[in-house]
């Protein structure tokens, strides 16, 4: 954590909200990364991420020394498991909305007209199954590839986040990494079968 | 070909850098002997750099905290409501504990000089015509409560009326000789009886007064006589004071006085304090735990107005 986010946080601990806001502007975009590809669900995302802000700035000042950023990981990821078990008790929502267009994004029928568009059609088509392959995984697999592969956080700052030791991260994701390949594999997206 | 999950690990920690020299030393030698493992690191590399590559996801809106909710001021609201709150339920266990202390206490105080004057009123009512003989009795103490104001019907209440709350009873056994019964009834029977309180039927035998009570059977005897209200001066020499167990206070059997009938040995229940006694009691007691409640049910709505007013003051500074 450097000095400046030691600051705000101090500053937030005082109720300082526009400090506290300054916090959140700098981790939303990973808060809600993380709920996106732990949902595969915008809507249920952008919710999570709201109560993970509002939760933590509620507990702040029970935030000792350390990562802020892993601290409010851990409260997201907290969340996440809240809403996946709320919907193994009633399996009603959609899980694939993640798969979806914006509605900024190109419609398909107009995208082959420019390479362009056709490049980022098959990157969004292979987005879309990656995101399907990390659906299948268990979920504390899931979060610790989400954050290790795709967010880039450290072993350490992965076994804050997730409270557990570095062993069980290492073995977690291992086999996370072992199934997606497997599952990528399959269908033939590995770089060297969707390229020849 | 599937590897263990130790080899899967050391291959996957190894595309981290999260191996010791000796361990990645160790994994390399393997990789250059095993080309089957080497296509597992490639193709492990290759799921990494795939989910490295994924866009990232924008998102919608800001989540930033709305300060007119989460500000300092609102902060300061909360911190008064909750001090409100807890001075509040500081009161009200306050005035349960009053309100139950003092009900107790109250209780206790209403209960001796009511005590005195029903006894009084009873006796003078109820059993006058055995006041002369209760008047001896009383001079030979070991007296039970009712039977002090008995010996004096213009109502001065003596102090031993706070000996009501002990629920002491006295078994009185009558007289085997005929001969003392005249002394224990000056007036006759009815009068006696008329005391309006129900007679039971625990000891109307001697057989079933010793089973039920087989203390007063040790101690006394069944031929002895056991009593608290001395009516005759002939029986006081072998009074003797019997606790009875609570049950039979609870079926208001408690003093067995001679019943007056012509066969001796006949034993009777009376109860020690009428039943008026305890009506007036417990109209008291409802009365003081009334007022009470009232004071409780002030303090509550006083508790609530105020955490209201400091919630209206508190809006009011947003």
């Amino acid at each position: 954590m450097t000095e400046f986010e030691r600051e705000l946080v101090a500053a937030s601990k005082k109720g300082d909200i526009e400090s506290f806001n300054q916090l959140v502007r700098m981790y939303e975009g990973r808060v809600y990364t993380l709920a996106c590809r732990m949902l595969g669900d915008r809507d249920s995302a952008a919710d999570v991420t709201q109560e993970t802000f509002i939760s933590a700035y509620k507990a702040l000042r029970r935030f000792r020394d350390g990562s802020f950023s892993a601290w409010v990981l851990r409260i997201a990821t907290n969340a996440c498991y809240d809403v996946l078990r709320s919907r193994q008790r009633r399996p009603s929502t959609s899980l694939d909305q993640l798969t979806q267009p914006q509605d900024d994004a190109p419609p398909r029928e107009f995208a082959s007209a420019d390479p362009d568009l056709d490049s980022q059609m098959l990157m969004r088509e292979l987005g879309e199954q990656i995101q399907a392959g990390l659906m299948t995984l268990p979920p504390d697999q899931r979060v610790v590839l989400i954050m290790s592969d795709i967010q880039g956080y450290s072993y350490d700052e992965i076994a804050t986040a997730t409270d557990t030791q570095l062993g069980t991260v290492k073995s977690r994701l291992s086999r996370a990494r072992s199934k997606l390949r497997d599952y990528l594999k399959e269908r033939e997206l590995l770089p060297s079968q969707y390229r020849s | 070909m599937n590897f263990a999950d130790h080899e899967m690990e050391q291959l996957s920690a190894s595309l981290d850098g999260r191996l010791t020299p000796e361990e990645q030393a160790k994994l390399e030698a393997a990789l250059a002997a095993d080309p089957q493992l080497r296509a597992e690191q490639a193709e492990l590399q290759q799921t990494i750099s795939l989910l490295r590559d994924l866009p990232p996801l924008e998102p919608p809106r800001s989540f930033a905290l709305d300060p007119a909710v989460y500000g300092r001021r609102r902060r300061w609201g909360g911190m008064a409501l909750r001090w409100a709150s807890l001075v509040g339920m500081l009161v009200l266990v306050a005035a349960l504990s009053f309100n139950w202390v003092l009900g107790d206490s109250a209780s206790d105080l209403a209960q001796a000089p009511q005590a005195a004057s029903q006894s009084a009123d009873n006796a003078s009512s109820e059993m006058a015509p055995m006041a002369a003989t209760d008047a001896m009795s009383t001079a030979s103490g070991g007296m039970a409560a009712a039977s002090g104001p008995a010996a004096d019907p213009a109502g001065a209440a003596p102090p031993a009326a706070s000996t009501f709350p002990t629920q002491s009873f006295v078994l009185e056994q009558a007289a085997e000789a005929p001969t003392e019964a005249p002394a224990l009834e000056p007036t006759g029977e009815p009068a006696f009886e008329a005391t309006a309180t129900p007679q039971l039927a625990l000891a109307t035998n001697p057989e079933p007064l010793e089973t039920a009570l087989p203390e007063a059977a040790g101690d006394a005897g069944p031929s002895d006589s056991l009593r608290l209200q001395p009516d005759t001066e002939s029986y006081s020499d072998s009074a003797a004071y019997i606790q009875l167990p609570e049950d039979v206070y609870l079926n208001q059997a408690e003093v067995i006085t001679p019943s007056g009938s012509s066969s001796p040995g006949t034993h009777k229940l009376v109860p020690e304090q009428p039943d008026q006694f305890n009506t007036t009691l417990d109209a008291q007691a409802q009365a003081g735990g009334l007022a009470l409640g009232w004071i409780f049910l002030i303090i509550v709505v006083f508790s609530a107005l105020l955490a209201l007013g400091l919630w209206w003051m508190t809006r009011g500074l947003r």
